[in-house]
């Protein structure tokens, strides 16, 4: 216990108690390598069967390179957050994070970050696999892409982290996920691959619409997923 | 709630389901533009009322269940769950019924009908989760709950955005007065009858954790 | 009678001259009846089914010698 935790103000330590959870995970999956390799993969693999399911012809536009872009996505955050909670229920550490002084809330956003990570990476992957097999220009206006992904991802991953939290003790929990996670985040695959579609057609205003409507879904759902976090997390 | 409260509903709830259509029929005008499948309207629009109003009180049910763990709150989510699905697929059947008269095929990707198909969606999982969610049921159900409300206005902006490029079907447009006693009839009965199927649903449901409770005592 | 929006067009236009208003009125109604009724009756059974299940519990709690 660190004695000098009541002069620290709390923002300070829920900062540093999200921070060493985030660090903890990295360090885990930098030994075990047991939610990045499998996600990864599998995020390639999804683009090939989309295209050869979708772009048979060998040519996509824009509609189908963001379509494959973000709901591939879909399916590779489904894996990533499956997976690090998995790991989390095998080792019992989950519980033994609980009892921590660390506020729920922080552990929370620790659980989120180190998720966000893994699916930049997977993004870092998929968006030039689709630039390279389509000769999408998805990078032609970068800034806006990154800010699409980022908010696009923080929404899905917010919703995706506090659902796998809570479902950690189902089995068949991978399906359940997804059934409770899909019907919620369409409007956030819907803003996101509109918004890429746009800027692959160089509406930048339409692009910068999506942007703001996703900033706006991410607010709404960061806060309520800090304040539900703790009653839904806990065991009853 | 008590005999009498609930006799009194039901008779209303009956009253008005039988003037309605009366009403609807027989008073109130046919639509210039729309024609005899305008008529349909008179039950769609009460019933998609409804389904919101359900998916607050569900929501509420389940905020109540999860920030102060309160069983009566899980009891009226579930049962305000329920008949968000059930209205909700009345909306969703009746709507395409008119749209393939008005325009000639079933689904046209209409802004209020799609979004209410996305939140329809919602509540099914709401039903899934609570039914197959294992230990964590009700807690991941309240969570895709209260969501799911916090989304209403987010869905139906998102998927106004996405239409806006495409030719938007409006297609409730003013009342004409010679209509509104018919309209307000039509809402009034189908709301009567949507509190009552809530409260059986309630009193369903409150019985059934009293059993639970029992199952319980007689395991000590 | 205005076009359809984007998409397919509609494969044979003729179609929608020949169904009319009035079936597609009396199906959204009847829609709506019977799925209410259904509602009723299942709500009905469940708890016909709870009945049976407290007179059960209530008996073996009834017989149940106290600790």
């Amino acid at each position: 216990m660190d004695p000098r935790r009541d002069t620290v103000p709390a923002a300070v330590t829920f900062l540093r108690d999200a921070g060493l959870v985030f660090r903890k995970d990295l360090l885990v999956e930098a030994r075990g390598k047991e939610v990045l390799a499998p996600m990864l993969f599998f995020s390639v693999i999804v683009v090939f069967v989309f295209s050869f399911g979708f772009a048979g012809d060998g040519a996509a536009g824009a509609d189908l390179v963001s379509g494959m872009l973000w709901v591939g996505l879909l399916l590779a955050s489904t894996i990533g957050i499956g997976r690090t909670f998995e790991r989390e229920r095998e080792g019992e550490t989950f519980r033994a994070l609980l009892l921590t002084p660390a506020s729920r809330a922080a552990v929370f956003v620790g659980k989120l970050m180190s998720i966000l990570v893994f699916i930049a990476l997977a993004e870092a992957v998929v968006v030039p696999l689709l630039v390279v097999l389509f000769g999408a220009p998805l990078f032609e206006h970068p800034f806006r892409l990154l800010a699409l992904l980022a908010l696009g991802t923080v929404g899905l991953c917010a919703i995706g982290a506090l659902l796998g939290a809570t479902l950690m003790r189902t089995r068949g929990r991978d399906v359940m996920l997804a059934i409770a996670l899909y019907p919620l985040v369409v409007p956030v695959v819907l803003a996101g691959s509109r918004g890429t579609a746009a800027l692959l057609d160089h509406d930048l205003a339409g692009a910068d619409l999506w942007l703001r409507f996703l900033l706006a879904f991410d607010a709404v759902f960061v806060v309520l997923g800090l304040w539900i976090f703790e009653p839904l997390v806990s065991e009853a | 709630m008590s005999q009498k409260t609930f006799s009194i509903g039901t008779l209303l709830a009956a009253l008005g389901m039988l003037a309605a259509p009366m009403l609807i029929f027989l008073s109130a005008p046919v639509e210039r533009e729309m024609g005899f499948v305008q008529k349909i309207f008179y039950f769609h629009v009460p019933c998609a009322w409804l389904m919101f109003l359900f998916t607050f009180v569900c929501a509420a049910g389940s905020l109540a269940f999860l920030v102060k763990s309160s069983r009566r709150g899980d009891q009226v989510a579930a049962a305000a769950g329920e008949l968000v699905v059930l209205f909700g697929l009345l909306v969703l059947l009746t709507g395409p019924l008119w749209a393939r008269k008005a325009w000639g095929r079933w689904w046209v990707w209409d802004v209020r009908l799609t979004s209410s198909l996305m939140l329809w969606m919602i509540f099914v999982a709401y039903l899934l989760a609570r039914q197959y969610g294992g230990p964590a049921a009700r807690r991941l159900a309240a969570g895709l709950a209260v969501f799911g409300a916090a989304e209403v206005p987010l869905i139906y902006v998102s998927v106004n955005i996405w239409r806006t490029i495409h030719p938007k079907t409006e297609v409730v447009r003013t009342l004409d007065p010679g209509m509104r006693p018919a309209f307000w009839t039509s809402f009034a009965a189908i709301t009567m009858l949507g509190l009552l199927l809530f409260a059986l649903r309630l009193a369903l449901e409150r019985a059934r954790s009293d059993v639970e409770d029992l199952y319980l005592a007689t395991e000590d | 009678m205005q076009s359809p929006p984007d998409g397919f067009e509609p494969v044979v236009t003729h179609m929608t001259e020949t169904v009319g208003a009035a079936p597609l009125v009396v199906v959204a109604y009847g829609i709506i009846w019977a799925a209410v009724l259904l509602y009723l009756w299942i709500l009905h059974r469940r708890q016909a089914r709870l009945r049976t299940e407290i007179d059960d519990l209530s008996r073996r709690l009834a017989e149940k010698p106290r600790a």
